[in-house]
């Protein structure tokens, strides 16, 4: 893995979390799963070792969205669904900086899910972090695109006709170079994968599973509870074996070299046909991975894929220093080229 | 959220007024006190009462007497353990009366199937919100022990008014 360097250097005393808590009132629901999350991104950012004044974090609009009031950096809550866009325009004008989208299910697939393809295909270098709490929770209630089939709320009273949209296969569908899940319950876990995404160089974008304790409640129950959810999870990571439950006694194969099944085992003789983790494979294993789904499968959390590629930023900054170079093209020779004439008076 | 400067119906969760700029960060819609309340109150806080269980093979006049017995506008039906239905007043208003006869009905036509079942812990906000999109007066809750309570549209008007 690439790690990110920015130009400006480390001086002065170690930031703290403290350091990225602002003065503003958190105004989340209590137990709302946005508190999780925030904790673990300011206890994540001191470990960057990047200036304050070199953060920036953009939101869209949604109760995820209030998060760059609570982060003590620069911050934009800005245009339902447009985050990326904006982010996308202010690391092409100030790459120095790092730069955070924070985004919702309804705000990153639904009303800005345009915006989101385009800045994952782009691989442009910011850090996106995806709330997904299947519902519209600022609004009330009403189902989200990622809400299940059958979802029964205030927009839809005899249930959704829809069909989920999936936010790590959307991001892999969109080529993207890191693509990871998180639980805002299990903060260890969150830490150690927001790490990742920060120091990651191209588009990392991080669904992170939170429940909304009011309009959603327990809609992740298996996976966020500390008594079930080692049999509900199973943790990727690189080069090991795909193995959970609380006894580890079981695991992931592949059926015929296709279909993934899950097999048990005596924890001290695992079978050794165990689908091994690659967060270097092609997408089409990161994809294989997303498909699996409870009840028959647990669900995996971690790095899905990680891979490096040029960002669009590198690419940009190339062709800019191109253009500089002497001879290269210019506008005026460009305005009086062999294809304009003069029209006779 | 109705801006009390100039009245404009802006959206939940907006920080200033679309119509006249008013900040809006520290309006609520709520009395002082009842939203917190509302957001930080469990289910257990509003002590629900265990539910009245019958199973699905009962005969409805059987029913019909617990639920007069008992003064009780709903029993849950129960087998093996698990939640099958839920049957209310309305139920054999609707189902019943001027319908079929008692004797003649049967449990599991008249009760709503799988209800929606709340835990103890979930926020009282989250029972106001079921019973709100599901039109529901009545919730069964799970309790830790593994019992089952019954939590009514009453006993929400109870804690609101205390």
């Amino acid at each position: 893995m690439a790690d990110r360097t920015f130009p400006t250097p480390k001086t002065g005393p170690a930031l703290t979390r403290k350091d990225f808590v602002s003065d503003q009132m958190v105004r989340w629901c209590p137990g709302c799963g946005d508190f999780a999350i925030l904790a673990q991104v300011q206890k994540t950012l001191p470990k960057l070792g990047i200036p304050k004044e070199k953060i920036v974090f953009i939101s869209g609009i949604g109760c995820s969205s209030r998060f760059p009031y609570y982060v003590d950096t620069y911050g934009f809550h800005s245009i339902h669904g447009r985050a990326p866009a904006i982010a996308t325009g202010l690391k092409c004008a100030r790459p120095d900086l790092q730069v955070w989208v924070v985004t919702g299910d309804g705000d990153g697939l639904s009303i800005g899910g345009n915006h989101l393809i385009h800045a994952i295909r782009r691989n442009i270098d910011i850090n996106i972090l995806l709330f997904n709490n299947r519902i519209y929770g600022l609004t009330k209630g009403q189902y989200s695109p990622t809400s299940e089939r059958g979802k029964v709320t205030k927009s839809s009273p005899v249930g959704s006709l829809d069909r989920p949209i999936y936010p790590l296969r959307t991001a892999l569908a969109s080529e993207a170079t890191f693509v990871a899940r998180s639980v805002d319950a299990d903060v260890q876990h969150l830490a150690e994968t927001l790490e990742r995404a920060a120091t990651h160089k191209g588009t990392s974008f991080v669904e992170i599973y939170q429940n909304c304790i009011v309009f959603n409640n327990g809609a992740f129950e298996d996976i966020e509870n500390r008594a079930t959810r080692d049999d509900f999870v199973v943790k990727l990571e690189h080069g090991k074996p795909l193995i959970f439950g609380k006894d580890r006694d079981h695991g992931i194969r592949m059926k015929g070299g296709l279909t993934p099944e899950v097999v048990t085992f005596k924890p001290e003789e695992p079978p050794k046909d165990l689908l091994v983790h690659n967060e270097k494979a092609g997408a089409e294993f990161a994809y294989m991975l997303t498909q699996l789904e409870p009840p028959e499968f647990p669900t995996p959390v971690g790095v899905f894929r990680s891979v490096e590629e040029a960002t669009y930023n590198d690419l940009l900054d190339a062709q800019i220093e191109s253009a500089k170079k002497p001879g290269a093209d210019d506008l005026s020779k460009l305005l009086a080229g062999p294809e304009t004439w003069e029209v006779a008076a | 959220m109705k801006c009390p400067d100039c009245g404009v119906a802006n959206m939940q969760g907006a920080d200033v007024c679309d119509g006249c700029g008013h900040d809006m960060s520290t309006v609520s819609h709520l009395p002082r006190g009842l939203g917190k309340r509302i957001l930080e109150g469990t289910i257990k806080d509003l002590k629900p009462r265990d539910a009245i269980i019958v199973g699905s093979q009962d005969s409805v006049p059987s029913v019909i007497r617990l639920m007069r017995e008992k003064k009780s506008g709903c029993v849950l039906v129960v087998d093996g353990g698990k939640v099958r239905g839920i049957l209310t007043e309305r139920d054999l208003l609707s189902g019943v009366a001027g319908v079929v006869s008692p004797e003649e009905a049967e449990l599991p036509e008249l009760m709503h199937a799988d209800p929606v079942c709340l835990k103890e812990d979930d926020p009282v906000s989250f029972a106001f919100h079921h019973m709100s999109v599901g039109g529901f007066r009545h919730l069964p809750i799970h309790r830790e022990d593994g019992g089952i309570g019954m939590l009514s549209a009453r006993d929400l008007l109870r804690y609101l008014s205390t």
